[in-house]
């Protein structure tokens, strides 16, 4: 990981430092939980196009128009 | 004083990409505090977790949620006991180059000693190419009861270069 850029907001004084080992460790966590997010949103989107398919199909075979199907689902 | 918002500090990775941006010593004369964000994170996802952590705190970031349009659906999310405040999602180096995620995050009586809120919104510009997120956030501090001193911003991965984070002050009276 790259150095952290910290602002004193009193003073003004910009420093380019070392991440400390909590920092690490908050990246740490930060990454995986980025990764777990990334993984539910995937598996959510995928169940609603999923849902959103099979929707459609049975307004079709209930002899809905493509274009009254698509005003109902999209 | 001026009620705001009055600048106080900003940061910037123009140099190169950095793992976070701090801020510390933050005054406390202000009402309330307002986060302008715009960082590209180094995660090659479709979009990363954009993080605030106060006074260097890495526990207890409770009852964060967030409701999210990534063009086709609306979703929403809550965490608990997070190591920050992950209430945001930024753009990420998997997206198209030289693109940034935006955000705005207000932070109300930031001096007090009740529990601290933060609110916000967000989009993680992509260009068109593939789903953007947009979406609006809160996060509650379960137990974070004292003054804030100091703000950390980080994502998943280092923010990449030309990232720029603004911190103002807003006064009340």
């Amino acid at each position: 990981m790259a150095d952290v850029i910290e602002v004193n907001c009193e003073t003004g004084e910009v420093t380019t430092r070392p991440q400390t080992d909590e920092e690490i460790a908050a990246a740490k966590a930060a990454a995986a939980q980025a990764e777990a997010d990334a993984k539910a949103k995937a598996d959510a989107d995928a169940a609603i196009a999923k849902a959103k398919a099979s929707a459609q199909a049975k307004l079709t075979a209930l002899g809905l128009t493509a274009d009254e199907v698509a005003a109902l689902v999209g | 004083m001026s009620l705001g918002p009055t600048l106080i500090a900003s940061a910037n990775a123009n140099s190169g990409s950095v793992s976070n941006f701090v801020f510390s010593s933050i005054p406390q004369t202000y009402t309330d505090l307002l986060l302008k964000i715009s960082v590209r994170s180094g995660n090659s996802g479709s979009q990363a977790n954009l993080g605030i952590q106060l006074n260097s705190t890495t526990t207890g970031y409770y009852g964060l949620n967030l409701v999210t349009y990534n063009g086709s659906s609306v979703q929403s999310q809550a965490d608990s006991n997070d190591t920050a405040s992950y209430s945001q999602y930024t753009s990420t180096n998997g997206m198209t180059s030289g693109i940034f995620g935006n955000a705005d995050i207000y932070i109300p009586n930031y001096t007090g000693s009740t529990q601290k809120i933060l609110s916000g919104d967000f989009v993680t510009e992509n260009s068109g190419t593939t789903a953007n997120y947009t979406g609006i956030s809160s996060s509650y501090c379960s137990g974070f009861t004292a003054a804030i001193t100091s703000l950390t911003i980080l994502s998943g991965a280092n923010l990449q270069q030309y990232s720029t984070a603004y911190l103002y002050g807003i006064s009340k009276s």
